[in-house]
Formats: C-alpha cells, structure tokens, sequence
C-alpha cells in the first residue's frame, strides 16, 4: 500500500538536505521539499517523481523570514498534506572569525538555523499530532558540542537546536511526536566542501563522511526514536576524546585545526581564484 | 573561418583539430610544446605556442577566430599536486571565456566531462538530473566549477555551449584522458581481462568519432548555455566485456575479480605507489566509483542536434581494428 503521510524537508535542495529526501524517497516517504527559489529544487523533485515511488511537492521559500514560514504553513494546510515527519534541516553554516562578518549575517544565521525550526514545529505540532505516529529530526552538529573558535554563532545556534530537541522530546514523549536530533561532523555537501576536505588533513580528514551515509543513519536513528544521533565512527571518538582529554590539550588540538579551516567562497560567483583562498 | 581549438595534443582534442581542418577551417590551435610529437599536422593548423593558464598566450592565438573549441584539461583523477586540475581547469577555462569574450568570438564550446553528473539512478541520467551523490575527486569539483563559469560568461553575453564525454574510446592517443585504449590494449596483448564481480552495472560509452562530430553539431545547433551529453550506449561490465571478447577474434579468458579483493588489492598498490612516490589512480575510492551505474542519456543531444551514436559492437570493432594494426595484438 503507498504511504499516505508526507515528510517535510527544509533545506531540500543542496547537500545534506538533498541527500535526506532522497533517502526518504528511496523509502516511500512521500515528499514536502523546501528550498530557496532558485535554488534548482524542481529538477530534484522531477528526478525523485521519475525513480521513485512517491509523490513530491516542491515549494520556495526563504525560511530566514518569519512571514514565509506562515506561507510555507498555509499553503501545506490549504493542500491538505498530512505531514508526519518534519526535518528541520535548512541553515547556513561558515567559519570564521566574529569580526568578518557584519552582524547581518548573524542575525539572518540566527533566523534560519534558530528561529525558523522554532517555528516550523510550534506551526506544524497539531498536523503532526493528528498523524501519529509522527517524527521530528533538527539537523544540527558536533560543533554544538566542541566550543571552537570561528563557530561562535553557529555553534550557538547548534547548540539551541540540540537543547531545544532534547528538551521538547521529554514533552511529546507520549503524544505520539519522536524529537530527535543528529549532530555531523564535517560533510561532503557541496563542491566547495569537498574542495575544502581534500584539502583537510589528519584526524579531520578521517572523519569526514558522504552525506549519503550520514541521511541513511538519520533517518534510521529518527525511525529508531533515538535521542541524539551522532554518525560515524570518528565523530563518537571526537565526543569520547571530550570527555577523557583536559581542556587545555583539547583547546591546543582545536586550536590549530581551526586557524587553518576557513570557509571558502564559490570561485564562479565571487570571482575568486580557489586557491588564493584556500592555502 | 578561424577557430582555435586547445587540448590539441590530447585524445579528443587532436581529434577536433582534424576533423576542423579537414572542413576547411583555419585552425590555430594552443600547444605546450611546438615539438611534440602528439600534435596534429595540417596544412590549415596553425600552431601558437602557449598555455591556457597564460592569459597573454591565449589572446594571441585566439585573436581573429570567431569560433573556439576548449578541450584543454587535466583529464585525470588524482595528481600528486592537486592544486593543477583548479589552476588549469578552471582558472585556464576562466582566462578562455574572458578572452573570448573581450575578442568577441561567436561561438565557443566547451568540452565537459560525464564525471559531473555522477552516478544514475533508476534511468538513465540527463543533462537536468540533479547530481545524486557527493563530489568525490579534485577532477570533479574543477570540471563542475568550469561549468558554472561557462554558465555565468553566457549570463554575460558569450554564446558558449558545453558538451559532455562520458567514458570514450577508439582510435586514438595513449594518455591520460585515454583510459579506455589503454585497457583495451592490455586485453589484447594479455588475452585475459579482470571483470568485476559487480558485472550488471552499468556505464555510458562513447565512440570517439561520434564525440568529435557532436563537438560541430553542438557548435552549428546548440542553444547557447545548454549542455549536451555526447554520449554511446549504456552498457553492463558483462556485456562491455564479451563484445570485446567476440570482436578481438582470438581466445580471451574474462576472470571474475570479487568486489572485496579489488579493494584490498588498489589499497596495497596505492600505498607502494604513494611510498615509491609514483603517481597512480588506483584507490579503494576509485573501485567503489567503478561499481555505481553511470547510465546517461544522449537524448537531448539526438532531438536538438540531430547527434547519433555509434553501436558498441561497430566501435570496438574499429578499435580493435586500429590498436592491431599498430601492433597490440
């Protein structure tokens, strides 16, 4: 029988969040991508219409304005899809020092990889209580955990994620609602982080994974209702290497890791030459 | 009418600049090395010594061509300084468009790789699929970004077009974009070929003539901005393999090689070659990309083009037939 409830997933359209709807689709979860406009979100549903066996709706918002939260709201509850699973998964990432980026930046960081979720889940609750047994997945990451220097923001912001799910489990534990939340390390998402992986070496290197890899374990671990998920073995010895290391030598490891790494910008649309930037 | 065409020295490339001087084009063509002895001889090429990474060279032999052809790359995937598939794959294709552009050159094609796309699904890949998995090599992510490029001159007003080769064979130069005469010649001269335990997966194969005549179609009938997979038939490891054993004519053994011990065996091979310091493209990474389907779709290059594929059995008859008669077999 074809599975009548739907999974919505922000972020559809690059990357991680592109590596989760396939993964669903691969499982018959039908389908509520969410994406940038612009963003070549609708090849992907074509793509995941023609091979597999689901159905796809694909909507553009900018999920770091409220309003468009509300729209992508009405719209999925004028259509009538009934959600059951919500992965709250769009955000923007970046690595760098607090003073190179103007505080737009942040405050636009902190709409889409705080806010935004918030919303979505206080928005979506009743769709999803309605549709029991119904699952929520925040993508956040092991940066939550790990205070590095040049992840300020977006640690925090990492961090709220995985204490607001953790927190929020406890309440809908018997109401049908499974809150998890899956903590990555370092992602082949896009051309530009893979480009900047190759360029990773040592412990780093090792514990970079597709992101293939990491929806099949996110969505197993969401099914499975587990509390945090942490994919990969090298990110569990990062977690257990916190535990048992002294700060200090933990702070003197990280720090030389993290004066190397810096965002690098797409060579195509700034102009850049790759390699100026990155070594 | 002038045309330049780089990558001249290189598998495809030669071929382009043939095929153009042959049609009475004036071919100026970009070379490392005017001595090499890869390079095509015409009475209409005209040789221009340069790199596409200098930018000066490139304007000189570009000026007064109003159609260029770039198939200039490093077609390979690994290198021991990777730093060279961006410095010359993209940076070289950025020093191509802009001076196409500044020149006003009419047309310009530009020559992609299959690996952008990636692996296939269900069916077939074409040129709208998005790509289904990570990039995984410097290769990759330098052809993707040259891409990109081409697409954002076009947004600035160049009429660029970019074509895209799968894996290629037939007569032709032994070299590193190459891979496939390579293999073919040792199964000529070694009468055994390893197959893959994994033998119904399947890849796309292109004959290189119909490569080379889709590179003019694409410059006489393509949409400026769109990409075209000039692609041959989709093809399983079994069937890849018994049509070469039925057209070589002689006994060859085809032996089974479980996924497993090619693994194992590339990461032994890879780690001597990196401790000899020897540069190789065998790795665990690279059996793994072997054993994803990498159907593709050459639709919309037949519809638009009018492009047409040669089968596999004709091609690798030809092949075969160039490869023995320089002594292989």
């Amino acid at each position: 029988m074809r599975n009548k409830n739907f999974a919505l997933i922000t972020g559809a359209s690059e990357g991680f969040g592109k590596a989760l709807a396939l993964e669903c689709a691969a499982r018959n979860i039908n389908l509520v991508l969410v994406a940038l406009p612009g963003s070549g979100l609708s090849s992907l549903c074509c793509y995941i219409e023609r091979n597999f066996d689901v159905t796809t709706y694909c909507l553009e918002h900018d999920l770091s304005k409220k309003e468009e939260c509300y729209d992508l709201f009405n719209e999925i509850n004028r259509l009538q899809i009934p959600v059951n699973i919500l992965i709250n998964n769009a955000g923007i990432g970046g690595t760098h020092y607090f003073d190179e980026r103007n505080a737009e930046f942040y405050c636009k960081q902190i709409e889409l990889n705080v806010v935004s979720p918030t919303l979505l889940t206080h928005l979506f609750i009743q769709n999803l209580l309605q549709h029991s047994p119904a699952y929520i997945l925040n993508v956040s990451s092991l940066a939550s955990f790990f205070y590095l220097p040049k992840k300020q923001v977006y640690g925090g912001t990492k961090s709220y994620l995985v204490a607001f799910s953790r927190s929020l489990r406890r309440e809908l534990k018997n109401k049908g609602i499974s809150v998890s939340v899956i903590c990555p390390g370092g992602m082949n998402t896009n051309p530009q982080m893979v480009f900047q992986n190759l360029n990773t070496h040592g412990l780093g290197r090792w514990s970079i994974m597709d992101p293939e890899e990491v929806s099949k374990i996110a969505i197993n671990g969401m099914l499975k209702k587990k509390e945090v998920i942490i994919p990969g073995f090298w990110n569990k010895m990062f977690m257990l290497f916190d535990k048992l290391l002294p700060k200090c030598y933990k702070e003197m490891l990280t720090d030389r890791s993290m004066k190397e790494s810096k965002t690098i910008s797409n060579p195509v649309i700034f102009a850049i030459n790759p390699l100026r930037t990155a070594i | 009418m002038k045309i330049l065409i780089t990558g001249a020295t290189g598998y495809i490339g030669y071929k382009l600049a043939m095929e153009a001087a042959s049609r009475n084009y004036t071919v100026h063509i970009l070379v490392r090395d005017l001595e090499s002895p890869l390079l095509p001889v015409h009475p209409n090429i005209v040789k221009f010594k340069g790199d596409i990474t200098n930018k000066a060279s490139v304007i000189a032999a570009m000026i007064n061509c109003n159609k260029v052809m770039h198939a200039a790359a490093i077609a390979k995937l690994s290198a021991k300084n990777n730093n060279v598939f961006y410095s010359v794959n993209v940076e070289g294709t950025r020093n191509m468009l802009d001076a196409a552009l500044a020149l006003g050159v009419k047309k310009f094609v530009f020559t992609s790789s299959g690996a952008v796309i990636g692996p296939s699904g269900k069916y077939p890949m074409s040129e709208n699929d998005p790509r289904i998995a990570a990039f995984e090599n410097d290769y990759e992510i330098s052809k993707h970004w040259a891409e990109e490029l081409v697409k954002e001159y076009c947004r600035r007003g160049l009429f660029a077009i970019i074509v895209a080769a799968p894996r290629v064979y037939g007569p032709g130069h032994e070299c590193n974009g190459n891979t496939m005469n390579i293999l073919l010649k040792n199964i000529l001269s070694m009468r055994l070929a390893f197959v893959p335990s994994c033998d119904n997966v399947v890849a796309n194969y292109a004959f290189v003539d119909d490569v080379v005549n889709g590179h003019f179609l694409a410059m006489e009938k393509g949409l400026g901005g769109e990409k075209y997979i000039l692609g041959g038939e989709n093809l399983s490891y079994r069937s890849f393999f018994q049509t070469i054993k039925q057209n070589t004519g002689k006994k060859i053994r085809l032996i089974r090689i479980p996924k497993l011990l090619l693994k194992i065996w590339s990461f032994f091979y890879m780690s001597v070659c990196t401790i000899l310091g020897k540069e190789t493209h065998v790795s665990p990474k690279v059996v793994d990309r072997l054993s994803q389907n990498r159907a593709l779709s050459c639709d919309k290059a037949i519809r638009q083009l009018g492009y047409s594929i040669t089968p596999f059995s004709i091609g690798i008859q030809k092949t075969i037939f160039h490869l023995k008669n320089k002594n292989y077999a």
